[in-house]
């Protein structure tokens, strides 16, 4: 039990060493790549299609206030997404 | 009929292209049993006949949403057949952004199906430092791949030509590697320069960050309120009055003399002389009031909001603004999206309620036709209270105006408190600022102009046609004594105000033309004016949103509406 509790700080810190967010932690013009996305096959599948995966880099362009939706870029296209779904979306901050 | 199907994700310009490729006559139809709408026109090349249908924009084969659904089916339909059908698929791609298009393109050659590839936007992706192999594509794919500029109509021709060449593709790869697969052709094709920001991206982000973004979203919807009252009186004042009063009225004038100025049929066709003339506003006859509402006071507006309209849609504004109020409208129960049937039915209550369908929860649609049906006048509506209010000046509108936000907006507030479940959230893409390409912009106008006429010239005849004979046969008298305790006791108004309140369900805009007779005081107009947008649906949103909700749903929102109208009535006629 304290073991694992152990194990999933200790992971907790390695992600924060390694500076590991979702993109509700971006300020507007940071950038990052994102690592993954937490949740089911159909978040997964629509953020694909609109050209947010693993790896993608991406940039904040606007944040709204308080559980507004976030826009970023990625390639060229700009995406709108919902501040929970966004939260969802794990990324590494460049 | 051979048939020549657009397919692209949303916002590749496909209509522009459309336009290009078709002539005039172009039908916007509904697949069967969905609101799911197509244009289709007819191309002409080498003395054959091609059908063209622009398909709905999708970034997936995968049958996700209704739109999706009916995309695959229609592939599925045209291609299924046997090997006499030579129907080709123009794939078309956004050139600056490849690789997302990429994956639509290569569902497509998973699936076989013949098609020539448009790769659309090649002077934009030039200007952005995107050069692309199209020869290395061709090689690749083994389909025809064509830059095109839709908007210039460089490529077209070409992509014309080479319809014939369009085949499937032979391409291999693991199904399950496909964004790998996607990754390499990119790789291989697309070369990218370094570049600045355009101004348009510059304007384009400006705009959905909340500081500036708001500034610009209230500027650009006062612009539009002025553009459209504007452009609605002056063609109003210098094109369709001078047509009625100058030619219209004189013939009309001696068909009255004919029919002895006077008489039941005199009365349902001309209405009653004023002074011994026709006043197209208060005769109320088939063939003045009848014409003169709907084609002289409510066309134009409709004519300048439909144009303002298509403007923000093609120079992709609208998502924007719906970035900027998903904050609000989550709070309301809706999510940014939602705005797009809201303004959608500022222009006319059907197809906003219709447009409510792309929305994922029934929840969520209850609350938009609700909210719409109590607080938003359509656009008929709007232009006949902006014509008899505004004649005081423009603080009477601001208070009709004000009143119904602030209601739509407490109403949504407490309904979201009450109703289970909440709003989905916002997920779209934000296409960047483009010119509209005009030809398109007018198609779509012309579209919904000839819509409009179609839908509204005969419920305004026969509302006018039903009233007459409702009065004649002291109908609205009796009615109105049977109302008189609320008319006049809740809202200050005349008895007679009850005419318009049933007529109001048949047309809006014909009710509030029916109070111009009555002499109503400033005041009364303004009640007047909020009670009628209020109280209920037109019959033709009535029977969408019956359709759409179930009686159960309607019920409630019937009485929602119903204790809504009478609480701010009586409100307003105690503070005004």
């Amino acid at each position: 039990m304290i073991r694992s509790v152990k194990r999933s700080l200790r992971e907790d810190m390695n992600r924060l060493e390694d500076k590991e967010q979702t993109l509700v932690n971006l300020n507007p013009g940071e950038s990052g790549v994102v690592r993954g996305v937490i949740g089911g096959q159909g978040v997964r599948r629509n953020l694909e299609n609109l050209g947010v995966r693993k790896g993608s880099r991406i940039k904040v362009i606007s944040r709204h206030f308080k559980g507004g939706p976030v826009v970023i870029r990625t390639g060229s296209t700009r995406v709108a997404i919902g501040f929970g779904m966004a939260s969802k979306v794990r990324v590494r901050a460049s | 009929m051979d048939k020549v199907l657009l397919l692209g994700n949303p916002n590749v310009g496909k209509s522009a292209i459309f336009s290009r490729l078709t002539g005039a006559r172009v039908i916007a139809s509904n697949y069967p049993g969905t609101t799911v709408e197509f244009v289709e026109g007819l191309l002409r090349v080498g003395g054959r006949e091609l059908e063209v249908i622009d398909l709905p924009g999708t970034y997936t084969l995968d049958p996700v949403s209704e739109a999706e659904k009916v995309t695959s089916r229609m592939l599925e339909e045209t291609f299924s057949g046997d090997g006499g059908n030579s129907s080709v698929v123009i794939n078309i791609i956004d050139s600056t952004n490849l690789e997302r298009n990429l994956n639509l393109t290569f569902q497509l050659i998973e699936k076989k199906i013949p098609m020539v590839i448009a790769l659309n936007f090649c002077d934009e992706a030039r200007h952005t430092g995107v050069m692309i192999d199209s020869v290395r594509l061709e090689e690749i794919t083994g389909v025809p791949v064509v830059p095109t500029c839709g908007i210039s109509g460089e490529g077209i021709k070409t992509l014309v030509d080479r319809l014939g060449e369009g085949v499937s593709s032979g391409l291999e790869y693991d199904r399950e590697h496909r964004w790998e697969k996607i990754g390499e052709v990119v790789e291989e094709v697309q070369d990218l320069t370094h570049r600045h920001h355009s101004l348009g991206e510059t304007l384009g982000d400006l705009s959905v960050k909340p500081f500036s973004g708001i500034p610009i979203a209230i500027a650009i919807l006062l612009l539009v309120f002025e553009v459209i009252r504007y452009m609605g009186e002056g063609l109003i004042r210098f094109l369709f009055d001078p047509l009625f009063e100058n030619l219209w009225a004189p013939l009309m004038m001696r068909l009255s003399g004919l029919l002895g100025s006077d008489g039941i049929i005199h009365n349902i066709l001309i209405g009653k002389l004023i002074g011994g003339e026709i006043d197209f506003g208060e005769s109320f006859g088939i063939l003045t009031t009848g014409l003169y509402v709907p084609i002289a006071a409510v066309l134009p507006y409709i004519t300048a909001f439909y144009l303002v309209l298509s403007i923000l849609e093609d120079t992709g504004y609208l998502p924007r603004l719906a970035v900027l109020v998903d904050n609000l409208m989550h709070r309301i129960g809706l999510h940014g999206f939602g705005v797009i049937p809201m303004f959608l039915s500022a222009g006319c209550n059907v197809p906003g309620a219709l447009a409510t369908r792309l929305m994922e929860s029934r929840r969520e649609r209850f609350l938009a036709m609700t909210l719409m049906a109590i607080s938003i006048p359509c656009m008929a509506q709007t232009a006949m209270i902006m014509g008899l209010v505004g004649q005081e000046g423009v603080s009477g509108l601001f208070i009709v105006f004000g009143t119904l936000f602030l209601v739509g907006l407490s109403i949504g507030l407490i309904l979201n408190r009450f109703l289970k479940g909440r709003a989905p959230e916002l997920f779209m893409e934000i296409p960047p600022y483009r010119f509209p390409y005009w030809k398109a912009l007018l198609k779509k106008l012309w579209m919904r102009i000839i819509w409009f006429l179609k839908e509204a010239v005969p419920w305004v005849l026969a509302g006018v046609f039903i009233l007459n004979i409702l009065y004649t046969s002291g109908v609205i008298s009796f009615v109105g004594n049977l109302l008189r305790p609320v008319i006049s006791g809740v809202f200050g108004l005349p008895p007679e105000a009850a005419g318009a309140l049933i007529i109001g369900f048949l047309r809006k805009d014909v009710a509030v033309g029916m109070l111009i007779p009555l002499q109503l005081s400033s005041r009364q107009l303004i009640i007047s004016s909020v009670i009628l947008t209020m109280y209920f649906p037109c019959a033709a949103t009535f029977a969408v949103m019956l359709r759409e909700l179930g009686i159960m749903d309607m019920i409630k929102s019937a009485l929602i509406m119903l204790a809504a109208t009478l609480t701010v009535g009586g409100l307003l006629n105690l503070i005004l």
